[in-house]
């Protein structure tokens, strides 16, 4: 009889192997699983989503432009609300910084609402119509980093935004 | 195994981050073309909308766009639907807003 059974070292040697790749399996879920939620930051940038729900409140709030341009200029967009402030965004060593004039004399109250912009341009295609394109800098998306660490390295992200102005009154932009 | 679940699980992350960047996309140009409609940048009128000056998608979707406009009373009164569509990972993705608009 030349029956032959599995040895201990053949035995601990499959066990090896298979706890290398659940180690290699569990590590690539988990880096999946981060991959998704740097994702979902990176689409719904909490500060980014902020100044956009600044820029559109403050565009569609206005009653007018102090200026109009049909072509795309970086100069500041100054907007003129009905009570007759004065809202002024503009680009700021690197800054988007908010100033804000409720009356003759009296001082602006300046906010910076975006850091790491490289470009502020806008537009004023039609009457009553304001584009902006902001450019600034972001943590790449997870499928572009070239590392695993997230926050290696930066990209530029643009966003293109159009708003109507409504605060004229009269009613019939609503 | 382990190495396929893992690739499986992968697979659904791009899957999921396409769609979320997607959709954030088609949200942006839905509230691009209200905004044309409402400001009089674009006409008032039913059909394909070409937005390529006016938006570049942040993922490299091909979004088209369709408005539909409807009129109501009082005089004057529209009730304007836009829908983005894009296909994603062959998928047929579609964002729709509708609402009221005044003639501008």
């Amino acid at each position: 009889m030349n029956s032959r059974g599995t040895s201990l070292v053949e035995l601990l040697v499959v066990l090896a192997l298979l706890s290398v790749m659940i180690l290699v399996g569990a590590q690539l879920v988990v880096h999946s699983m981060e991959l998704l939620g740097a994702t979902g930051r990176a689409v719904s940038n909490p500060l980014v989503v902020h100044v956009t729900s600044r820029l559109r409140h403050d565009v569609q709030e206005a009653a007018a432009l102090q200026w109009q341009d049909s072509i795309w200029i970086e100069e500041p967009l100054v907007l003129i609300t009905h009570d007759g402030a004065i809202v002024s965004i503009a680009l700021e060593d690197g800054n988007l910084v908010r100033a804000q004039t409720t009356g003759p004399g009296s001082p602006p109250d300046r906010r910076v609402i975006l850091r790491g912009v490289t470009g502020w341009w806008w537009r004023n295609p039609v009457e009553g119509v304001v584009d902006l394109n902001i450019t600034y800098l972001v943590n790449p998306a997870p499928e572009r980093q070239s590392s695993r660490d997230v926050g290696f390295g930066l990209e530029r992200r643009q966003e293109n935004l159009r708003f109507a102005i409504r605060g004229g009154g009269g009613g019939t932009r609503w | 195994m382990a190495v396929v679940v893992a690739a499986g699980f992968l697979d659904a992350h791009m899957s999921a981050a396409r769609r979320l960047e997607a959709r954030s996309d088609l949200v942006r140009v839905v509230e691009t073309v209200l905004e044309s409609v409402r400001g009089g940048a674009l006409p008032m009128v039913s059909g394909e909308v070409d937005l390529t000056d006016e938006f570049q998608p942040l993922s490299s979707i091909r979004v088209r766009t369709k408005v539909v406009v409807t009129t109501k009373s009082p005089q004057g009164l529209f009730s304007v639907r836009v829908e983005a569509r894009a296909m994603v990972r062959s998928e047929d993705m579609v964002v729709t807003i509708t609402t009221q608009v005044w003639k501008p």
